[in-house]
């Protein structure tokens, strides 16, 4: 068979693997909802600010859609209405910031990941082909930067750096390539003295070439699985940084930011605090959601390389 | 190595067992009616390819299926007048490992890493004898020595990573023939060992034997392992028994062409050879197997009623049956062979 | 095996100092101006002249060479000094020390239910492959394992505590306060529960269950699902093994070959994933302590970070950076007893 009928029934064969399986399907077809709602966003919540009309008497856009608008004076959170399917909180409608939020996790989640996946990358190569004492330099530092745990290093970036969501993709980046080095630098020492390898050195193939172009093709699957997987928890970190008041300013629409507005509310009055269920409910629901989406599909590949596992 | 005679009751009696597996593929026919006896102090050779159903039958003897295997109904595993497949739970656990015992083919992976091997075997003497712990770490000193394992005493408390392999499979005989085990199944025991230790251990399970007038099923893919163990042999491809009869007939005179095969496939140092002997064509699909003789996609001597019609066991002389229509060629084929070696 | 630990033990210091560098580096980037406030009040910056402030940033060294800084600040730190934390209106040290048996407390019991529950279900699933059993529990953890944390314990204070009111906020009630206040309650250990027993007080024993409970449902919530996703996977993998036959051709029963002889080795995967577990509890005490409202040097290091107070979050990092790779060389043990392969060397 030529080269790409091969490739094409490899396909064909994982996509059959995957759809036997119903909690892929079911993960595949959450990532696809928040893809959706991310490239719609506009259409779905219109940016716009209701309190400020221009001349013609209609709403002026927003110069910028990621900063909530205030659309009510009133700060107590508002039950959900026809009007306001998901109700308000802090005067803000918490509808526009679930659905603008979506991009913002997208944006958030894979710039953080793509960024830190190939660093790690190349840190792990590095160390993996080399060995010696660069691996093992390159393994402390590693190592060293593992022992910090992942919200303190981030809480530690933003206090240096100040607020805001750049900062704590910062952060995350600064903190978030080791899982992928060790990964790499592991799959690279076992493919290192595999025969091909050393053919290719026998050849005379430069060594940035040989790790390009033959070692890295049969190492990068499982790195791919553990960066979907990351996906989810990058974004719970992310939250939870806005949660404390470190990442997205205050009307940012962040999912975590959003659930920062509660905080308020929960602690203050007990008794009532069950009626804002919906403030809590909907930026939740939209993360649980969203975690649970690339959580499924990083479980859904790994079956596919795994099968025994599963 | 005694013949013995039909008036004797046999130990083991394996009347049409077949054992199905039911996968997501369809229904994989592992044993498709075998039928076997092993006598007392006897052994028996079970010998084929991977694929022909030989470790199957040892598992389903001892009831070590994986759950999508399933023994069908009709088949019968007679021990010691009981029908094992009619025991409970309960009952079965008390045969493993006490009347009824098993060696693996390789060691390294069959005894468990985390335990020392003394633990292991005193596990198996606990469970079935009534003893106290002490006394059983002494019996598996005992049994340790008796194997050949040198400073029993030290090594009883050794971790199986920290015994070469032919220890390995020693601590494992020790632990199958703790509790003096009247059957010993044996599933390819040397076939992970070099050859000198292969002859070793044979050479030790053919001593316990006698010791212990236990009876022993050997079952291997190597034809010299059983020409110089065995006392009856059983030859199985694609689930079935293709033919079966005491060693020296087998060898002499086979009278299937599968055995045939096997025979031929052997290396000679006796006599020129051009070229090594392989039997053509490849095992069938267990999944697929097609309706007459499962062997003759790669059988020398077939003909039409090969294909459409299964040959049932034939008894071509006393104590020596075989599976094939034509069983005749092959009689003319041997002694072909034979003449031209003869002159 | 004794070398082992040995040389872990040796390594431990060597990371938490390679910690303490990246922290400190860290810092630096922020400049004499904005470090200054570590050392004085920030609100005190709009009265003082620029030659005040040059001056007092002379006197603090803040425009010394790195090394020298550095090299200050570790002396200063192996004396036990880790500067003032503006948060607690104390020294650094004294501000973590003294919350630490709250956040202790919070961590023990929670590891409790997520080593129990995790892998005992983690067993029953992989044990009951494919069945409902197995399809259950999977769904249920892997809801678990995508559950942000705080989500989790705000719908926990809103449901147990708004709605039910049995799970408050906070570390005591009002009443227990006082009594634990006191001088004549006795604190040897400073967690509340224990002291609790020691001084026979039942009742304020179940004050603060009541006022743990929650905080810990919350944090190991993400983490018994944790585990009993690698429990599940690690006993798939050992059922299939050889040696699990053997043991039942030998006429093991049952319920043995899976406790005994299946568990060992699948626990050994386990252990060495629980470094990351580890990880995740203890930031998880950073978030949760803040919604529960609770005494903690996670909410320390929150307020901390909040409010600026560099001195306070240098010093709980490295306290829960060091917590950590104790957490690790205590797994790295553990993985030894449970594997007799790695222990030569």
């Amino acid at each position: 068979m030529s080269e790409t009928k091969k490739q094409n029934t490899e396909f064909k064969r994982v996509m059959r693997k995957i759809f036997r399986n119903p909690s892929a399907v079911l993960g595949f077809a959450l990532l696809i909802f928040f893809i959706l709602v991310a490239i719609f966003a506009p259409f779905i919540a219109k940016p716009i600010n209701p309190m400020m009309l221009d001349d013609d008497g209609n709403p002026m856009k927003l110069d910028n859609p990621y900063i909530m608008p205030i659309i009510t004076w009133s700060s107590e959170p508002v039950p959900p209405s026809a009007e306001h399917p998901f109700g308000m909180i802090q005067g803000r409608d918490i509808f526009y910031g679930v659905v603008w939020g979506t991009r913002t996790a997208f944006f958030i989640g894979l710039t953080v990941t793509i960024i830190s996946t190939i660093f790690g990358i190349i840190i792990g190569s590095i160390a993996g082909y080399y060995g010696g004492w660069v691996d093992e330099i390159l393994m402390r530092i590693t190592d060293v930067f593992m022992s910090i745990p992942f919200l303190l290093a981030a809480m530690v970036l933003t206090t240096i750096l100040g607020n805001g969501l750049d900062k704590v993709m910062i952060a995350m980046t600064v903190f978030g390539w080791m899982g992928a080095a060790r990964l790499i630098r592991a799959n690279i020492l076992q493919v290192k003295e595999e025969q091909f390898v050393l053919a290719a050195k026998a050849l005379g193939v430069k060594d940035f070439f040989i790790i390009l172009r033959h070692i890295l093709p049969n190492t990068i699957f499982p790195v791919l699985i553990q960066a979907s997987m990351r996906m989810g928890s990058l974004v719970i970190t992310a939250a939870g940084l806005s949660f404390l008041g470190l990442g997205a300013p205050l009307g940012y629409a962040d999912w975590g930011s959003m659930l920062n507005f509660t905080r308020n509310w929960i602690l203050g009055t007990s008794g009532s605090t069950f009626s804002y269920w919906y403030a809590v409910f909907y930026p939740g629901m939209a993360m649980v959601l969203f975690v649970l989406a690339w959580n499924l599909v990083g479980d859904a590949l790994r079956d596919v390389f795994d099968p025994r596992l599963k | 190595m005694e013949v013995r005679t039909l008036e004797r009751k046999p130990l083991l009696t394996v009347r049409n067992l077949r054992t199905y597996f039911y996968t997501e593929d369809g229904v994989v026919k592992a044993v498709d009616g075998v039928d076997f006896e092993v006598y007392e102090g006897e052994t028996l050779g079970i010998v084929g390819e991977s694929g022909s159903g030989k470790s199957v039958t040892s598992l389903t003897i001892l009831r070590l299926l994986d759950p999508k295997g399933k023994i069908e109904e009709g088949s019968e595993i007679i021990f010691n007048g009981k029908n094992l497949l009619d025991l409970d739970d309960d009952e079965m656990r008390k045969i493993r490992g006490n009347e009824i015992a098993m060696i693996f083919q390789e060691p390294m992976v069959a005894l468990n890493p985390v335990f020392t091997i003394g633990e292991q075997i005193m596990e198996a003497i606990l469970l079935h004898q009534d003893v106290d712990k002490k006394t059983a770490r002494q019996m598996a000193i005992d049994m340790l020595r008796k194997v050949g394992i040198p400073e029993p005493g030290k090594r009883v408390d050794e971790y199986p990573h920290e015994l070469s392999g032919g220890m390995r499979q020693r601590a494992m005989i020790a632990m199958a023939l703790s509790c003096r085990p009247k059957l010993l199944i044996a599933d390819e025991p040397t076939t992970a060992l070099d050859v000198t230790i292969q002859a070793q251990i044979l050479e030790l399970m053919k001593e316990l034997q006698k010791e212990y007038g236990m009876a022993i099923i050997l079952i291997t893919h190597d034809v010299g392992v059983i020409a110089e163990n065995a006392d009856r042999v059983v030859v199985m491809y694609g689930g079935k028994v293709m033919e079966t009869a005491d060693v020296k007939t087998v060898f002499k005179k086979p009278r299937h062409p599968y055995t045939w095969g096997l025979l031929n496939a052997i290396p000679r140092l006796d006599i020129e050879q051009d070229r090594l002997y392989s039997i053509p064509g490849m095992v069938p699909d267990p999944l697929h197997f097609p309706p007459g003789c499962r062997f003759s996609n790669r059988c020398e001597f077939k003909e039409e009623k090969c294909n459409i019609e299964m040959p049932n066991l034939v008894e071509v002389e006393p104590e020596h049956f075989s599976r094939c229509f034509f069983y005749k060629k092959v009689e003319e084929a041997q002694k072909i062979v034979k003449a031209g070696e003869g002159a | 095996m004794t070398t082992f630990i040995i040389r872990r033990l040796l390594l431990l210091p060597l990371i938490v100092l390679g910690v303490s560098l990246i922290i400190f580096s860290l810092f630096q980037i922020l400049g004499p101006d904005r470090l200054l406030a570590s050392y004085v009040n920030p609100n005190v910056f709009d009265k003082l002249s620029n030659a005040e402030l040059d001056a007092l940033k002379e006197k603090y060294g803040l425009n010394k060479p790195f090394v020298e800084r550095y090299g200050k600040w570790l002396f200063n730190a192996l004396r036990g000094d880790l500067g003032w934390s503006q948060v607690g209106k104390e020294p650094v040290v004294k501000a973590i020390w003294s919350r630490f048996p709250y956040t202790l407390e919070l961590a023990l019991y929670a590891l409790l239910p997520v080593v129990g529950v995790g892998i005992w279900l983690g067993v029953a699933a992989a044990v009951n492959r494919d069945k409902f059993l197995d399809h259950f529990i999977r769904i249920v953890a892997i809801i678990g394992w995508s559950f942000p944390d705080f989500v989790f314990g705000l719908l926990v204070l809103m449901v147990f505590y708004s709605v039910l009111g049995w799970f408050p906020p906070g570390n005591l009630s009002q009443w227990a306060e006082e009594v634990v206040k006191s001088a004549s309650y006795m604190k040897p250990t400073h967690i509340l529960t224990i002291d609790a027993l020691i001084n026979g007080r039942l009742d304020i024993f179940w004050d603060a269950l009541r006022h743990i409970i929650g905080p810990v449902l919350t944090l190991s919530f993400l983490w018994w699902a944790y585990l009993l996703r690698i429990t599940r996977s690690s006993m798939l993998e050992v059922l299939s093994k050889e040696y699990v036959r053997t043991a039942r051709a030998k006429g093991v029963p049952e319920k043995e070959v899976i406790h005994k002889h299946a568990k060992r080795n699948a626990m050994i995967p386990v252990v060495t994933v629980a470094g990351a577990m580890v990880i995740g509890l203890l930031s998880g005490t950073v978030i949760i302590e803040v919604i529960f409202n609770r005494t903690g040097i996670g909410r320390l290091a929150a307020e901390a970070a909040v409010q600026l107070d560099y001195a306070t979050v240098l010093g709980s990092t490295l306290f829960y950076s060091t917590l950590l790779v104790l957490g690790n060389l205590i797994i790295d043990i553990l993985y030894a007893v449970f594997d007799p392969r790695v222990r030569l060397g």
